[in-house]
């Protein structure tokens, strides 16, 4: 008996000793991982904005975004092993009505990449790594318009859904738009032509109007689903936080659009109207989050009922991270935003 | 002003928190990863071998 336990123990400090056999690992590959890759790149941008100089910090935060170059390297070489040598079977994935909504979370993870070369790259090795993260923001606004409208369709015409097993989980195709638009309007200002500056802005514009208000609806839904059939199941208790996620990036979108906006409108003759940009950035900014603080508070509560339970810990898990990284993004970019240092008495200086 | 104070502190807070959840997500990503039971794909389980 000790024995088998023994082996037991042994068996189980092999690597995919779970799994029946290491090609298992390419077979049941599925884009929620992912959604790792949105979690971790979230964490380096959200240090890398601290308001304060803590020693290191901006270290951590650059490898992690390293680190996190490497892991969505790893997932994309590894899914795409999957539709190469399992072909029948990935393509499964169309009619599943919950790991589909996943596809969302690839250009999503990318976004946070390129979010970095702007934060750590520019500083890092200078203006060459703009061209890349242009072009690999085209790649990303591809993805994010063909998984925002053909997942829906697919919804709509092949799967099978009901409204009490409808979750948040909806939201993940439509709101990858959302997240390149913020992404659009942090990498604008960088490039070096005015009327690229200008295209990239609208575009952004375009994406965030694509995903928002389509996001505000399922949230509609959501509302209903929640209040006629109580909370989804536990394995789906992260999903809880996934609603912070478009309503943060909606804010963060506005913010980092509206930034750069009077420069860029003014190139192209329209001065006024960039102002206008500028402002209305502000002001949603602080509308969106608000809304935000509303879901935040009901998801802390949900998830603190959840944990009584006990929450089984999967991929999903993950879910927790990024809304909450984008909105605690948000809040850092509104204390930065409201007030200029000057107007601050001496002992608050620390901030700036 | 007061704005600035209350954003920064509460932004900083919401990243602690970050920080402390990316490490328990992540620390029981790299366990199911190594044992290989995260490997799951929901989509061909009702399909047999």
């Amino acid at each position: 008996m000790s024995e088998n336990k023994f082996a037991a123990i042994a068996r189980g400090a092999r690597p995919f000793s779970a799994l029946s056999s290491p090609r298992e690992v390419i077979r049941q590959f599925t884009p929620n991982w992912f959604a790792a890759t949105m979690g971790t790149g979230i964490l380096a941008l959200a240090l890398a904005q601290l308001p304060f100089a803590i020693p290191g910090v901006h270290r951590v935060a650059e490898a992690l975004w390293l680190f996190n170059i490497g892991l969505f390297v790893l997932f994309s070489v590894l899914y795409a092993g999957r539709w190469i040598l399992f072909f029948d079977e990935a393509k499964q994935i169309f009619d599943h009505s919950i790991v589909s909504m996943f596809f969302g979370t690839i250009p999503m993870g990318l976004a946070t990449i390129i979010n970095g070369f702007i934060v750590f790259g520019l500083p890092r090795w200078g203006v060459g790594v703009i061209p890349l993260a242009e072009a690999l923001w085209w790649l990303d606004v591809a993805m994010a318009l063909a998984c925002g409208v053909l997942i829906p369709f697919m919804m709509f015409t092949r799967q099978a859904h009901s409204i009490d097993h409808m979750t948040a989980v909806w939201l993940l195709p439509v709101v990858a738009a959302e997240v390149v638009a913020a992404s659009g309007g942090l990498l604008a200002p960088h490039l070096t032509d005015a009327s690229a500056q200008f295209m990239m802005l609208i575009t952004s514009y375009v994406l965030w109007a694509y995903s928002v208000p389509v996001a505000l609806s399922v949230l509609v839904i959501l509302l209903l689903r929640m209040a006629l059939h109580k909370l989804p199941h536990e394995n789906m208790a992260a999903s809880s936080w996934l609603s912070l996620g478009p309503i943060s990036t909606g804010a963060l979108g506005m913010l980092l659009m509206g930034a750069d906006a009077p420069a860029i409108f003014a190139a192209q003759g329209m001065a006024s109207i960039g102002v206008v940009a500028q402002g209305l950035g502000l002001i949603s900014g602080i509308l969106f989050w608000g809304l935000g603080l509303w879901w935040m508070l009901l998801a802390i509560f949900i998830t603190l009922r959840y944990a009584k339970e006990g929450i089984p810990f999967n991929l999903g898990w993950w879910g927790y991270t990024f809304p909450l990284g984008v909105y605690a993004l948000v809040t850092l970019k509104l204390g930065a935003r409201c007030c200029t240092c000057s107007s601050l008495p001496g002992w608050a200086l620390v901030w700036c | 002003m007061l704005h600035m104070q209350f954003f920064a502190w509460l932004g900083t807070g919401l990243v602690l928190m970050l920080v402390l959840l990316w490490l328990i997500v992540a620390s029981k990503t790299l366990v199911g990863a190594y044992r290989g039971n995260l490997f799951v794909s929901p989509c061909i389980a009702s399909l047999g071998r």
